[in-house]
């Protein structure tokens, strides 16, 4: 009997040494990367969705030269979780458009998943039926992206793009609910 | 993980009988070819990205979080985890495979005639492993080859290098080796060894795994020879030589990748000859309880892993 005592204490303790292990690997990146453990990273816009178990209201216009679909999607778990798709370039050089919204009630982005930049001007402009604050912002890089935030019911809209405030706006106005295109 | 698991159990309950550590090295083989499978059958809600993020224990897309360039950083290492089993798994396949198509037909037809004198021993020690004596084929090689195919009887296959390297008592032991995979049937799980890395060549470390079991195979086979009253330092000898000439220190000044791996197979032949000149192993209590226990922790922790 203190056989088969001393052969469980031994597995257990393996077993359980193997599930921190795992547990701590699986925490590793989000402790690296400053995001909030739970933080994932879809290839899918699908995926995220069925994560979430919410749709994601995303612009109906995007300049031409954006490329579609996503190159990814990240998920802040909240709450409220709050997402951010990545849109590239067509010609591939770099990211141009994050689109991030929380779900289910307002809430800002984590910095983690849209970094703060330097701002260099502030105006208030209108999204459909919301007044929306344009922020114009200088990256490390030296390029200038504008973010352009408001809030539509219970969700939280950013979008920064690094291009022109027209195309900006005109995409922010595709969103659909209840803005006026 | 599976691999690593059995390789701690197997440490912490020092599990010395070659049996019951082959059946044990057999579970993390096992994982890749039924568990994972049955997973995706019996629990296809595994695969969505609400399990992943609500239950999950482990989710490898989580490590997409960081970037390495344009690439999440799981992504690239899956990338990489898979060039890496690639290449394990083609390092050994590949040379037994290319050998074969230069030797041709008549080589494997045996263009040799066996020594009188090792038909001499190879029918010795059948008579005293009580097994009836295989087939013998020599194979022209400049490499030592000195291994066995088929089933009982089957067939032993050597190289005049190989037979030159060997004392007669080193030849003995070395002859009842082989005899004892013979009657165990290992050359066939040899050989379903290689079918399943083929099926699964992009994964490391199902060849980890796969290389713990041949190594478990051949203690198997090192302690039937010890049992049958051959003396342990003879067989000892024999498979260092045998190593050591079929795996020249000159010939391993390539890549780095191929001197890691030739150093990492003279530290098994190092231990292996260790084991056998040192204390016979122990029967294992409780050794289906045990290895239950790895079979059902191990299920249960990996549904977890997505």
């Amino acid at each position: 009997m203190r056989e088969v005592g001393a052969l469980l204490a031994r597995y257990l303790l393996v077993m359980g040494g193997a599930a921190a292990a795992l547990a701590a690997a699986d925490r590793l990146p989000a402790l690296l990367s400053g995001a909030t453990h739970g933080a994932r990273v879809y290839r899918t816009l699908s995926a995220a969705e069925s994560a979430l178990g919410a749709r994601l209201r995303l612009p109906s216009y995007y300049p031409d030269t954006l490329s579609w679909p996503p190159s990814r999607i990240e998920v802040a778990p909240g709450p409220p979780p709050v997402t951010a798709v990545h849109v590239t370039r067509r010609d591939g050089a770099r990211e141009a458009l994050v689109v991030c919204q929380s779900i289910g009630a307002p809430a800002d982005p984590p910095r983690w998943l849209l970094p703060p930049l330097e701002a260099l001007q502030d105006v208030e402009v209108e999204v459909g039926l919301h007044q929306a604050g344009l922020v114009r912002r200088l990256t490390p890089g030296g390029l200038v992206v504008h973010d352009l935030s408001w809030t539509q019911g219970e969700r939280r809209f950013t979008l920064r793009y690094e291009g022109a405030v027209e195309d900006l706006l005109r995409m922010a106005r595709s969103l659909g609910g209840d803005v006026t295109p | 993980m599976a691999t690593l698991v059995v390789e701690a159990l197997l440490r912490a309950w020092r599990v010395n009988d070659p049996a019951w550590r082959l059946r044990f090295r057999l579970v993390p083989v096992a994982v890749p070819i039924l568990l994972v499978p049955s997973f995706f059958v019996l629990a296809p809600w595994r695969t969505g990205a609400r399990f992943a993020s609500s239950s999950a224990l482990f989710a490898g897309e989580r490590w997409n979080l960081l970037r390495v360039g344009p690439a999440g950083a799981g992504d690239l290492v899956l990338v990489l985890a898979a060039g890496l089993g690639a290449w394990l798994f083609l390092r050994d396949a590949l040379p037994p495979l290319v050998d074969r198509l230069r030797q041709g037909p008549a080589a494997a037809a045996g263009a040799w005639l066996a020594p009188p004198a090792l038909r001499v021993v190879v029918e010795r020690q059948a008579r005293r492993l009580a097994l009836p004596p295989p087939a013998i084929r020599v194979v022209a090689s400049r490499w030592p080859a000195f291994f066995a195919e088929g089933h009982a009887p089957g067939e032993l296959v050597v190289s005049p290098p190989a037979l030159e390297a060997l004392s007669p008592p080193e030849l003995d032991a070395a002859v009842a080796h082989e005899l004892a995979h013979l009657r165990y049937g290992d050359p066939r799980w040899g050989y379903a060894l290689i079918a399943v890395r083929a099926v699964n060549f992009f994964n490391p470390a199902l060849h980890w795994a796969a290389r713990a079991v041949v190594d478990e195979i051949e203690r198997r086979a090192d302690q039937a020879v010890v049992e049958a009253g051959h003396a342990p330092d003879a067989l000892a000898s024999a498979i260092v030589k045998l190593f050591d000439r079929s795996h020249p220190e000159s010939a391993a000044s390539g890549p780095l990748l191929e001197r890691l791996a030739r150093r990492v197979r003279r530290v098994g032949v190092e231990r292996r000859r260790e084991r056998l000149v040192t204390a016979p192993p122990s029967r294992l209590s409780h050794g289906w309880l045990r290895l239950a226990l790895v079979a059902c922790g191990l299920t249960t922790m990996l549904y977890f892993v997505v």
